[in-house]
């Protein structure tokens, strides 16, 4: 519950916050997208025990490779985010991510500009996930089962407009805007995936879309019957979803430098388990998309240090596993409170002994 | 000797002490009864008794024996049952199960049925109920599953019997009903405690009262040497001598929410049917008037509330607002021409419980609180702090989560919403429903006040008393409009209504 709130991380400077600052507004903005939970300890601690476990963890280019396999996952765990903050989920997102590497590789084979082939993909995606909110609102097919159906349907059709095993990209404009550029000293992916995620911490926080996003995944009863737009922003909340996949696609396409309907198996269940590491609940209602992206480092990170040491990847899902159950259980299902009220009970009875 | 016994009991929430050293003790047959506005005590204390939460402190008392549970299953096992206002029935299993669920007879490892159907028939007569034990709960009418309730934890050896609000869904006639077989439970030396708000069904029931207040025992009294007006000055903590409630208490004519109506037809309506729930529905609405719509439970006021604010689509009919044609599709419609619904079920229609106070006040009119899209989070919470104090919320700050509020705060967070936007038209289904004493008053005064202020108001209840406040009311049966009253055609007792609605 908030009562992260009083312990989190960011109430250490809460003494600094009580002198009244001119850009006091400014301040209290930034405080308040930013993600209230153990979230960001627990991630300190992880490149702590990588700092030790590893001499290679905490390199530049260890870290620079990390975050550019994490940032196509972070990317899809932001749009993930607001289908599960409306109660809903999207399992197509892993597909549609094939089918943009598959659209964007075909359009440039076929010599396309670079920036037309990119526009044309990210439309096909958007379609997909337009779709998703339309089988959902209009159809009132179940999230999980509309976007099961879609999974396959997208996958099915990327295998077919791609014909042969994978396509080949060589435009360098393309690979350069997606991988292996750099702006403001930051790789482009980086910097791709940092501007998804303030958008979208600005927009879940401030906007009336993002507040209806809240309301209908609290209360959708009660989000109706005061005349918030729930069809439209539901259908709205899919065709992002399936938009930002599409990006997290081109970024893909371009460090892989192909396209396949291959790629990009599985990272649906990747996007969906950082959100919830992140702290939302699948009822909805719930969670920030900042720590959503954490959530996604936080995996990413525990998946890096263990190859770093070598272990093999069978055991690696096991531990994936088990990490994601404890830092769900620490984050939304009040494991910290319930951690700490044993203790003040254990505590608490030792010192009523001593008194007594 | 007293069966059950309370001493000290303390219980503390993140930052609340929720009961400070609450002592009480029973006697053994009696029906005892527990009184206290929203946020007292109460629901804590069952909860503590149900075996649901466990006590900081004090100890509790069971024909003599300290007991202490740590589950619901500990406080079932030492003979403590419990009936909470939402029934906890599986709705499509059969009555036989239902009473059995968990403990189903066997006979070679098989269900026992024919003895499970004999049983369940017994513990069913017990209560006075004659049902086919076979048929899904679903199938039968509140009052009935009610009984079905009853006749479960009846059937676990029931020494005490906790009954949290039971009658709050409960249509009049089956309230008589279920008091006959509480007092026949009673006498068979079952010990009860029952918990309302509806201060005549405590003193017709109940033999003795504890009154919660602010998590003490601010008073033990026996209902045979007191009046309803002493239990709800303790619940209060001051006198309502003159008010509303006490006046209502008392069974005087109901003081008026409206000021009288004007002559202008502000909204018609013609022949308005939905499914089979509501029925060729005739009325008009004047401006400024406040109208009671009543009925028994399920006669279709609510429907038609829900008809009026667009929550419903409707099968047939007109409706001319304004004296213009108009057609709901959704609730935005309505809203968007000036009406605003108050839902009869809070938590599942009311609010969102993780957004604070402020969120949920604003919700209906985000536009007004924001450019391109943008939310102007000062000017919403400017907004909701002028709300709050002019309704008397009960808040720590406009960004406290609606779900940690009170029942009666949560509605006055619900009004504000609409108050907020301007409504001309409040449509109010069961309005103080499940509300505490001293925020019903505050209800209806900030009712009255909006009224005052030109706004009209529809109030669908099956509080006849409530109705009675009315500047005029339609008497429902069976979806249909069966009778009209202007406020001054009502006796004091509201016998002229009471003889319409079955």
């Amino acid at each position: 519950m908030s009562n992260n709130t009083l312990t989190g991380p960011e109430s250490t400077d809460a003494p600094v916050a009580t002198a009244p600052a001119p850009r006091s507004a400014v301040r209290d903005a930034v405080r308040r997208i930013l993600p209230k939970s153990y979230l960001l300890l627990v991630l300190i601690a992880i490149i702590i025990i990588g700092y030790y476990a590893s001499a290679d963890f905490l390199t530049l280019r260890n870290a620079e490779n990390v975050i550019a396999a994490a940032s196509i996952v972070a990317v899809l765990a932001v749009g993930q985010f607001f289908v599960i903050l409306t109660g809903g989920i999207d399992l197509s997102v892993g597909s549609i991510l094939a089918m943009s590497t598959v659209i964007a590789a075909l359009t440039l084979q076929a010599g396309m500009a670079a920036g037309l082939s990119i526009a044309f993909t990210l439309f096909c995606c958007g379609i997909a996930g337009l779709i998703n909110g339309l089988l959902v609102v209009w159809l009132r097919i179940p999230p999980f089962i509309a976007t099961l159906a879609m999974m396959s349907a997208v996958k099915g059709f990327s295998y077919i407009i791609q014909s042969t095993s994978l396509i080949q990209i060589t435009n360098n404009t393309f690979i350069d805007l997606f991988a292996r550029g750099t702006t403001l000293g930051l790789q482009n992916p980086t910097l791709i995936f940092l501007v998804v995620m303030i958008i979208a911490a600005l927009v879940a926080k401030f906007t009336t879309f993002g507040r209806s996003l809240y309301a209908i995944g609290g209360n959708p009863e009660a989000a109706r019957l005061s005349g918030l737009p729930v069809g439209r922003n539901l259908i709205i909340t899919y065709t992002l979803s399936g938009l930002l996949a599409g990006l997290a696609g081109l970024i893909a396409a371009a460090q892989l430098r192909q396209g396949s309907s291959l790629i990009g198996v599985g990272y649906e269940l990747d996007a969906i388990a950082a959100v919830v590491v992140g702290g939302a609940s699948l009822m909805g209602g719930k969670g920030d998309p900042i720590s959503a992206v954490i959530g996604v480092f936080v995996l990413a990170t525990i998946i890096n240090i263990m190859n770093l040491v070598g272990i093999s990847s069978e055991p690696q899902l096991v531990i994936k596993g088990a990490v994601i159950v404890i830092a769900v259980f620490l984050s939304s299902a009040g494991g910290v409170q319930r951690i700490s009220g044993f203790f003040r009970k254990v505590f608490g009875r030792r010192t009523a002994r001593v008194a007594g | 000797m007293d069966e059950l016994q309370l001493e000290g009991i303390t219980k503390g929430y993140l930052g609340v002490q929720a009961l400070k050293g609450v002592s009480l003790s029973v006697k053994r047959g009696s029906i005892h009864a527990l009184a206290g506005q929203n946020g007292a005590g109460k629901s804590t204390l069952v909860k503590i008794l149900s075996g649901a939460e466990t006590p900081d402190g004090g100890t509790i008392r069971l024909g003599g024996e300290v007991v202490r549970f740590r589950e619901p299953n500990d406080a079932q096992a030492a003979g403590i049952q419990t009936i909470y206002q939402e029934l906890s029935l599986v709705p499509s299993l059969s009555v036989a199960e239902n009473i059995f669920l968990g403990r189903l007879p066997r006979k070679g490892g098989r269900v026992d049925w024919r003895r499970m159907h004999a049983e369940a028939r017994t513990a069913l007569a017990r209560v006075g109920f004659d049902l086919d034990v076979r048929r899904p709960v679903a199938s039968f009418s509140v009052a009935e599953q009610q009984a079905v309730e009853l006749a479960k934890a009846l059937h676990k050896d029931a020494r005490i019997l906790l009954l949290d609000e039971p009658t709050s869904t409960l249509p009049a006639p089956d309230v008589e009903k279920l008091f006959a077989v509480l007092r026949r439970v009673a006498a068979e030396g079952v010990t009860l405690l029952y918990i309302s708000h509806r201060m005549d069904e405590l003193y017709s029931l109940c033999d003795s009262v504890t009154v919660l207040r602010d998590g003490i025992a601010a008073a033990h009294m026996t209902t045979a040497d007191s009046r309803p007006a002493d239990v709800v000055t303790a619940m209060v903590g001051q006198s309502l001598e003159g008010s509303i409630a006490e006046a209502a208490l008392r069974g005087e004519r109901s003081p008026r929410l409206g000021a009288g109506r004007s002559d202008e037809v502000l909204l018609s309506v013609r022949g308005l049917s939905a499914d089979d729930k509501v029925a060729d529905v005739d009325f008009d609405l004047y401006r400024g008037e406040v109208l009671g719509i009543t009925g028994l439970i399920g006669s279709g006021q609510s429907e038609l509330a829900g008809l009026l604010a667009g929550a419903r689509r409707s099968s047939d009919g007109r409706m001319r607002l304004d004296d213009k044609q108009v057609a709901f599709s959704a609730p935005r419609d309505a809203i968007r021409r000036g009406i605003g619904l108050l839902p009869q079920d809070r938590k599942a229609e009311g609010f969102i419980p993780e957004l604070g106070v402020a969120a949920n006040i604003s919700l209906a009119s985000l536009p007004m609180f924001s450019r391109l899209s943008v939310i102007d989070g000062r000017k919403e919470k400017k907004a909701a702090q002028e709300m709050v104090q002019r309704m008397g919320m009960k808040v720590s700050s406009v960004n406290q989560p609606m779900k940690t509020l009170s029942g009666g705060t949560q509605q006055k967070g619900i009004l504000a919403r609409w108050l907020v936007r301007d409504a001309r038209i409040l449509v109010c289904d069961e309005p103080t429903r499940g509300v505490d004493v001293g925020a019903k008053e505050d209800m209806y005064e900030l009712l009255r006040d909006f009224a005052r202020g030109g706004g009209t108001v529809v109030i669908a209840s099956s509080e006849i008393s409530e109705a009675m406040m009315c500047d005029r009311v339609l008497v429902m049966a069976r979806g249909r409009v069966v009778a009209e009253f202007d406020h001054d055609d009502i006796d004091p007792h509201g016998q002229a209504i009471l003889q319409r609605l079955a």
